[in-house]
């Protein structure tokens, strides 16, 4: 808003100075070097000089605060605009400069060189002579006048008339006349008698009382010159008497125009001269004027034209910040312009058009390479197994999540860190870690390979796989890790199986005929007792108990390598649970075994015969670990909770006994782990094998209070 | 800035001295009398101004410059807490002039025509100080409740043809003078 009022202030201001200064040179041309003219307009030509000067200033203050602020805001090319400004003010200063100190030379010296031509002397001999000629006629005059005087002292009548018209006519008088003592006339001879205006001169009575003749020249205005002469006489008819001839003559015209002209060249000479420092002056302060009006002109138009110069470029400048801000739609407007700046500026666009399609084209395959990388990330997020994928200076470059659930990390900031790096974070890391870097020291990148870790008291298995990677020329290697455990333990309960199934087949048939055997020479003792028969029955009853125990060791046995045969239905836990329960009803009735079943908990699906051998059998365990103890109390809960995010049905068996050993909470559904002298160790094992068969998940754990807990999870039905 | 502070007691001596010498040479008009009379109805005016030329108007004047010499006079009604009103003012307009070729200075006097000639210029200026019988205003115009002021001023003004010099004469080598105004009631 404030640049547009300024720019329409100097538009009018220019428009004034311009107006102004076709004004004076008018009036200049107009007066046409008249000096008296110049007097009459000075007042006017002043006026507007100085107007059109302040005017002119306040413009050039404009145009000077406009650049200042542009200067200022870094406007582009203010520099640029600097440099073409200063540049046209020492364009324009030198010549001037040089033209000025001319000038003022010129004014000081050679108007003093020209006067001094011996002008001043030759006008004085002017003079001398001009004042010789006309002494020369006045001496006539006053020749004729001193004649007629002496024939006015010799006269013997008083009519001086007919002598005093005489000598009038004779001498080209213009009055004649004879005046008393008292300047009283007393005889007149005059041209022009009406137009007298007679006046006796003070210096004249002065003169004649002094007895003294007088002689004055008067100039007259109309240039003619006339004498004035009076000599005093003493007539001697009728009595001695004073009297003066007064006379006034007319200079010959000649001679009067010359006189005229030879005055007025001295006096204009002489009023030169003595004006001479002013005039001097007046010219140096005209000069400087009309130079500093030159100047200031001169740099209004050089900034005005470095500002209609520059603003293509300014425009061409904006346009190109503006690309390099990534406004890539800019378009400068050529229109307007048909020089070089115009065909800069449609070159300017075509570049622009070409840069904005290649920008686009750049963009759209930016997208697709960002749409096949988040594919990328996602497959990656979704793979189970885990993938690390390193440049040639061993940097992580791909960590996907999978790989901080199979190696159990649970936070790694690893973009920009090495593959080494991660060793500190667990044994599984560490010795996966250490394998790759085995491998790579060795130069191998192309190898897979099968790695048993034991981590926190539990055998895991991982498959790991390395494969070359080529990243922008340089070498990389990508690695990718399964964590085949459970496949393991699968393969190793399966092998497990097999073996019972085996074991239990050949063991059990031979049980048989052992126990009947063991039986039949039991039957067979007679009845008399002997120390032998004692001793025989005594060793039949151990053969007998003996293969009842390894019976139903095989038949546990059996059970545990069993293949999953469930009969799965929808079951009210409360109903099935409290069943359970009134099993040991005794224990119930007691206080030793309590039921706490929510009343919201959902329906789930699972064998029914199943779960009710794994209750009995923890409920079984529970009374075991709590033998000898006073209060011995077993609860049995169940309520919906979460499991690791997941809605679940939580069944929980509770005792008050010793709970687990830390080292039995690691090791307790391993197979033939058990604390009870006669236990088979597998009943935790079959529990865990037929939760887990049917979607569930055991966890074992101690109370804060003492007294173990064995958590089982079952999936909702939805 | 101490040697600005030390300089300036010369400096002031030096521009007293100069002071004073441009003074002495500067020339004076001097209004020494001036007398009212009535005269049939018609209030007249007698006028001495001794008139002194500077050594630089006399050198302006034998340059062949005139030399204008002007005798202002006004008559104003005196208004209590207002600005005096002026009734009439009479300008006596004057041109000294010299001759190289007749050797002689000549008074012209603007308003008559009249010109008069010396031989010397205390002659002329002394001519020229003394006015008699200056006619200022018909008594009937004057109101006799009102009061009334004279007040006369006489001035030098060179008048040159060359431009600018004419305004440059105003601030250097200045020659024009001005008399004070010479005030007085009329009785």
């Amino acid at each position: 808003m404030a640049g547009r009022l300024r720019s329409k202030a100097l538009g009018i201001g220019i428009g004034v100075f311009i107006i102004l200064w076709v004004v004076l040179i008018f009036i200049f041309s107009a007066i046409d070097q008249n000096s008296q003219e110049f007097n009459a307009y000075q007042r006017i030509i002043f006026s507007i000089s100085f107007v059109a000067l302040a005017v002119l200033l306040l413009v050039l203050s404009l145009s000077a605060y406009g650049f200042y602020r542009d200067y200022q805001n870094k406007v582009p090319g203010h520099k640029l605009s600097l440099r073409l400004i200063l540049s046209y003010a020492i364009l324009l200063l030198l010549p001037t400069s040089i033209i000025f100190i001319f000038s003022l030379r010129y004014i000081n010296t050679g108007i003093d060189n020209w006067l001094n031509l011996g002008l001043d002397s030759g006008l004085a001999q002017a003079v001398e002579l001009t004042q010789g000629a006309i002494e020369i006629e006045a001496r006539n005059y006053f020749v004729a006048m001193q004649q007629i005087g002496d024939v006015i002292e010799d006269a013997e009548e008083v009519n001086f008339l007919p002598i005093l018209n005489s000598f009038a006519l004779n001498n080209n008088a213009i009055e004649v006349m004879l005046l008393g003592t008292n300047n009283e006339v007393l005889t007149i001879v005059s041209q022009d008698l009406l137009s007298l205006q007679f006046a006796i001169p003070d210096e004249l009575n002065l003169m004649l009382e002094q007895n003294d003749t007088y002689m004055e020249l008067l100039s007259l205005d109309n240039g003619l010159y006339e004498l004035i002469a009076a000599i005093p006489l003493v007539m001697n008819f009728g009595g001695i008497r004073n009297v003066v001839l007064y006379s006034r003559f007319s200079i010959d015209e000649d001679l009067s125009y010359l006189a005229n002209q030879v005055e007025s060249s001295i006096v204009r000479y002489r009023e030169l001269v003595f004006q001479l420092p002013n005039i001097k002056l007046s010219f140096t302060i005209f000069l400087s004027f009309i130079l500093g009006i030159t100047l200031f002109a001169a740099l209004l138009a050089a900034i005005l034209l470095t500002r209609r110069l520059i603003r293509p470029m300014q425009t061409l400048m904006i346009g190109t910040r503006e690309v390099s801000k990534g406004n890539y739609h800019t378009r400068i407007d050529s229109s307007t312009k048909d020089d070089d700046f115009g065909q800069l500026i449609d070159s300017f666009n075509e570049m622009i058009d070409s840069v904005d399609s290649s920008n686009r084209q750049q963009i759209k395959i930016q997208n697709e390479l960002k749409r096949e990388e988040a594919k990328l990330n996602e497959i990656l997020s979704n793979l189970s197994s885990g993938v690390i994928a390193c440049n040639k200076a061993n940097q992580i470059f791909i960590l996907n999540d999978a790989s901080f659930n199979i190696l159990r990390i649970d936070t790694f900031n690893w973009q920009g860190s090495e593959i080494f790096d991660l060793t500190s974070q667990n044994r599984i890391v560490e010795s996966i870690v250490n394998l790759i870097s085995s491998k790579i020291l060795l130069l191998e990148y192309e190898w897979r390979d099968q790695l048993d870790v034991t981590y926190e008291g539990e055998q895991l298995a991982f498959n790991v796989a390395c494969t070359e990677l080529f990243i922008e020329g340089d070498k990389g290697f990508v690695v990718v890790i399964d964590d085949i455990s459970a496949l393991s333990k699968a393969q190793h309960e399966a092998a497990w199986g097999e073996v019972a199934r085996r074991l239990t087949h050949e063991i059990k048939n031979p049980l048989t005929p052992i126990k009947l055997s063991a039986e039949l020479i039991q039957k067979k003792l007679p009845a008399k007792e002997s120390k032998l028969n004692t001793m025989i029955s005594r060793n039949a009853k151990t053969i007998i108990q003996e293969v009842d125990n390894l019976r139903r060791m095989v038949d546990d046995f059996g059970e545990y390598a069993r293949g999953p045969v469930f009969k799965l239905e929808k079951v009210q836990v409360k109903t099935l649970l409290e069943e359970i329960i009134d099993l040991h009803l005794h224990r119930k009735e007691r206080g030793q075994l309590k039921l706490k079943v929510d009343a919201s908990i959902n329906m789930i699906q699972l064998d029914k015969g199943r779960f009710r051998q794994i209750i009995l059998n923890l409920i079984k365990n529970a009374f075991e670990a709590t033998a000898g103890i006073v209060d011995e109390l077993v609860l049995v809960s169940a309520k919906n909770d979460k499991y690791k995010s997941s809605e679940m049905l939580l069944i929980e068996v509770i005792d008050n006994g010793k709970g687990f050993s830390k080292k039995l909470l690691k090791e307790a559904f391993r197979p033939y782990v058990s604390t009870k002298s006669r236990g088979s160790g597998l009943g935790l094992a079959i529990a865990k094998k037929l939760i887990e068969e049917q979607n569930g998940i055991i966890e074992l754990s101690n109370n804060a209070r003492g007294g173990a807990c064995v958590k089982i999870y079952f999936p909702i039905m939805q | 800035m101490q040697g600005i502070i030390k300089i300036f007691p010369h400096l002031a001596w030096l521009m007293l001295f100069f002071g004073m010498a441009s003074a002495q040479d500067e020339g004076l008009f001097v209004v020494r009398s001036v007398n009212t009379n009535s005269n049939e109805g018609v209030l007249y005016l007698d006028v001495y101004i001794d008139y002194a030329l500077s050594s630089r108007a006399i050198e302006a004047l034998h340059s062949g410059i005139e030399l204008n010499i002007d005798v202002e006079i006004n008559l104003r009604r005196n208004r209590n807490f207002l600005p005096d009103e002026n009734i009439a003012t009479l300008t006596q307009e004057y041109i000294l002039n010299y001759n190289e070729l007749t050797e002689r200075y000549s008074v012209l006097n603007i308003n008559s025509r009249h010109l008069s000639t010396f031989t010397n210029i205390a002659s002329g200026l002394n001519s020229m100080g003394r006015l008699s019988r200056i006619p200022v205003i018909d008594e009937t115009l004057l109101n006799a409740e009102e009061d009334y002021i004279i007040e006369l001023r006489s001035s030098l003004n060179v008048r040159t043809d060359y431009g600018l010099t004419q305004f440059l004469n105003v601030f250097r080598n200045n020659i024009n003078i001005e008399s004070e105004w010479f005030r007085w009631q009329v009785d």
